[in-house]
């Protein structure tokens, strides 16, 4: 089995939505569905990356401003749009780094979190992934950001009678574009 | 919070008389073992990758001051402050001191072992700040005012009627029994607490020397928010939680979610390094690790007993425990119950105070065989048994009789006609009140046994009775 179609398949056991796209356009189609089945219209955040200018230049870029707005934007926005640095096939994983423009809220407050996944970024395993670290180099760069997220599927809880309930804290619904190289 | 573990005898048993209860621990003890099973059979060199966490671990403690001075300096570099934190009560004044000095009046919470440990919520409370526990189980037991029940699922032990009672109570929202409507209550109520919380608590699930960062494992997304939102976070972590380089996580995070739910891999995982950085537009911007000691130095000391700080707090010795699954969390009488507790808590808070913990087992050795770092619990009890009884740990009576018992069945193992003698002195007493080859009740001692189970009566015949009609004339 392909990187990609273990991805796939392990994201929709765990909960979440896998979208091949063959090209920047295919993938714009995708996300402009993805955007009328939420609500509409609705206030989109997203990511400063040029790959998502190209896909949504409408949404609101969160970019390092006043606090209070950036929180008041993540909270109200019924989609988020970030671009992950890697994808963990195994586990049906995304993983999003911190930094400028990149915005650690917009991936966790909106109801509905949407990733663009370019394909060339996946990994096969998490032991692989962390095995980049053992190069000193990795790891200084892992620490010069504040935080690394790994996600896996929408927000969930089993807290009450061990009965599945999903978006308890984080989004209800993740998306993740999975785009052929160009 | 009160420790009670002294009295695990009547708190067991009347957990076994609550049927609700049973129900409970039936299902969460049932899917999280049957889960872990699934998803272990489908890893490859399971054996091997528990070998090699033993193996860190292992190396960690081997090194650990040094180890913690190294997560220190890089904290510091990431432009974070680190404290050490002796005991409870230095930790419990050190994140006050933190909510001063950054006027806080809010604080959200991720889960946290050590933060219940610590006893922090009742000791922020009673400085007037408001804490708020975030994680639905915790949240559900807050509002509830107990302690948690298990390890991963605090909330367990609640029907989703007596939660809807409590939130209609507590929140003032109408009664509703659905699960998804309860969690979208949670949700709601909680969201404008992370948005408006001056500092976020969480714990820590491992931390890593070499970057200085540490990893959230979670699956509802309060750790994050808790971490994100507000401008202040502060992570609080048992001095063995420290592990040496990144690369050694990949171990770390294949063990912890398959042993603890049977998950993969947690919704959400979060590498954390210090503050937000410049340019960032989001983050906390200040970070502080609170590194607490509260005994563990001893037991790291303590030969026999040091590998009890390998435990990742998964859960696992909890589900497979045929004692937990029947006596449930509470009878434990303190933060960490099931086999992990019963090893934990009398080296934390004396063994005259948990004596009976180390005996609460059939030394069936579940635990062992899933603890995902190969902590051999059945060792540790035995070791903490012996030193119970040989330091006198227990309570006068008991003592006493158990003595009187072990000497007299040292005497009938070494005397044998004395003991034919006794057996056939026993047969007709025992023929009052012997049914189909047991007994249902008898005198003291004996009730002490028949109250709960049959006793096997004595039978018609000894093996050494039998074996004399039968052997060869020489
Ligand atoms: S003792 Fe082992 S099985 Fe039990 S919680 Fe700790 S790591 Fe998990």
């Amino acid at each position: 089995m392909s990187l990609l179609a273990i991805f796939s398949q392990e994201l929709a056991r765990i909960g979440g939505k896998p979208h091949p796209a063959e090209s920047l356009e295919q993938a714009a189609a995708i996300y402009a569905d993805i955007c009328q089945e939420a609500a509409s219209p609705a206030l989109r955040v997203r990511w400063s990356t040029s790959l998502l200018e190209t896909l949504d230049k409408e949404a609101v870029e969160i970019t390092s401003r006043d606090r209070d707005e950036v929180i008041r934007l993540c909270a109200q926005a019924q989609i988020g749009l970030t671009e992950a640095d890697f994808g963990i096939a195994e586990t049906g994983s995304l993983v999003l780094e911190s930094g400028p423009g990149r915005s650690r809220l917009a991936s966790l407050l909106p109801p509905v979190h949407v990733a663009v996944l370019p394909l060339g970024r996946m990994v096969p395993s998490l032991q692989a992934f962390t095995e980049r670290y053992a190069r000193e180099e990795n790891a200084r760069h892992l620490q010069s950001m504040a935080c690394l997220t790994f996600i896996s599927g929408p927000s969930r809880t089993a807290d009450i009678e061990m009965t599945l309930s999903i978006g308890v804290h984080g989004p209800q619904a993740l998306h993740v574009i999975l785009l052929k190289d160009a | 919070m009160k420790i009670t573990s002294e009295d695990f005898g009547t708190q067991s048993s009347q957990a076994l008389h609550d049927m609700q209860l049973q129900g409970a621990l039936a299902l969460v003890s049932g899917r999280f073992t049957q889960q872990r099973r699934t998803v272990v059979s489908q890893t490859d060199g399971w054996e091997e990758i528990r070998r090699k966490a033993e193996q860190i671990k292992e190396h960690t403690l081997d090194h650990l001051p040094d180890y913690l001075e190294q997560l220190e300096k890089q904290v510091q570099a990431n432009g974070g402050t680190v404290y050490r934190a002796g005991d409870a009560a230095e930790a419990c004044r050190q994140v006050l001191e933190i909510c001063r000095r950054h006027q806080v009046r809010q604080v959200v919470k991720g889960k946290s072992m050590v933060s219940e440990e610590i006893g922090l919520n009742h000791y922020l409370e009673e400085t007037r700040l408001e804490v708020l526990e975030t994680d639905l189980g915790e949240f559900i037991i807050q509002l509830a005012q107990e302690p948690p029940f298990h390890i991963i699922v605090p909330a367990i032990h609640k029907t989703r009627q007596q939660i809807a009672r409590l939130f209609q109570e507590k929140l003032g929202v109408p009664y509703t029994e659905d699960i998804a409507e309860l969690t979208a209550i949670a949700r709601r109520t909680l969201r404008e607490k992370f948005l408006s919380a001056g500092l976020g608590i969480s714990g820590v699930n491992f931390a890593v020397a070499e970057t200085g960062g540490i990893v959230l494992v979670e699956n509802e997304g309060n750790a994050r928010l808790s971490t994100t939102a507000p401008r202040v976070h502060v992570a609080l972590m048992g001095m063995e939680k420290v592990v040496p380089r990144v690369a050694d996580l990949g171990t770390f995070l294949t063990l912890l979610p398959r042993s603890a739910t049977g998950q993969r891999f947690s919704s959400y995982v979060s590498w954390i390094h210090g503050p937000r950085r410049d340019g960032d537009a989001d983050g906390p911007e200040r970070f502080y690790l609170i590194i607490l000691d509260n005994g563990r130095s001893k037991i790291l000391a303590d030969r026999e007993m040091r590998a009890t700080l390998r435990c990742i707090r998964c859960g696992a010795c909890l589900n497979h425990c045929p004692i937990y699954r029947h006596a449930g969390g509470y009878s434990y009488g303190w933060v960490y119950p099931g086999p992990i507790g019963s090893i934990l808590t009398p080296q934390m808070v004396g063994l005259k105070k948990a004596s009976p913990l180390p005996f609460a087992s059939s030394l069936c050795g579940a635990c062992a065989d899933v603890c995902p770092v190969r902590i051999d619990i059945p060792q540790i009890l035995l070791t903490l048994r012996h030193r119970i009884v040989r330091g006198n740990a227990k309570p006068l009576i008991p003592r006493v009789a158990e003595k009187a018992a072990m000497r007299g069945w040292r005497f009938a193992t070494l005397h044998r006609r004395w003991r034919s003698l006794g057996i056939k002195a026993a047969r007709p007493l025992q023929a009052m009140i012997a049914r189909k080859g047991w007994l249902s009740k008898g005198p003291f001692p004996l009730s002490c046994w028949t109250q709960t189970r049959d006793f096997p009566a004595i039978a018609p015949k000894t093996f050494q009775e039998w074996w004399s009609t039968r052997r060869p004339p020489r």
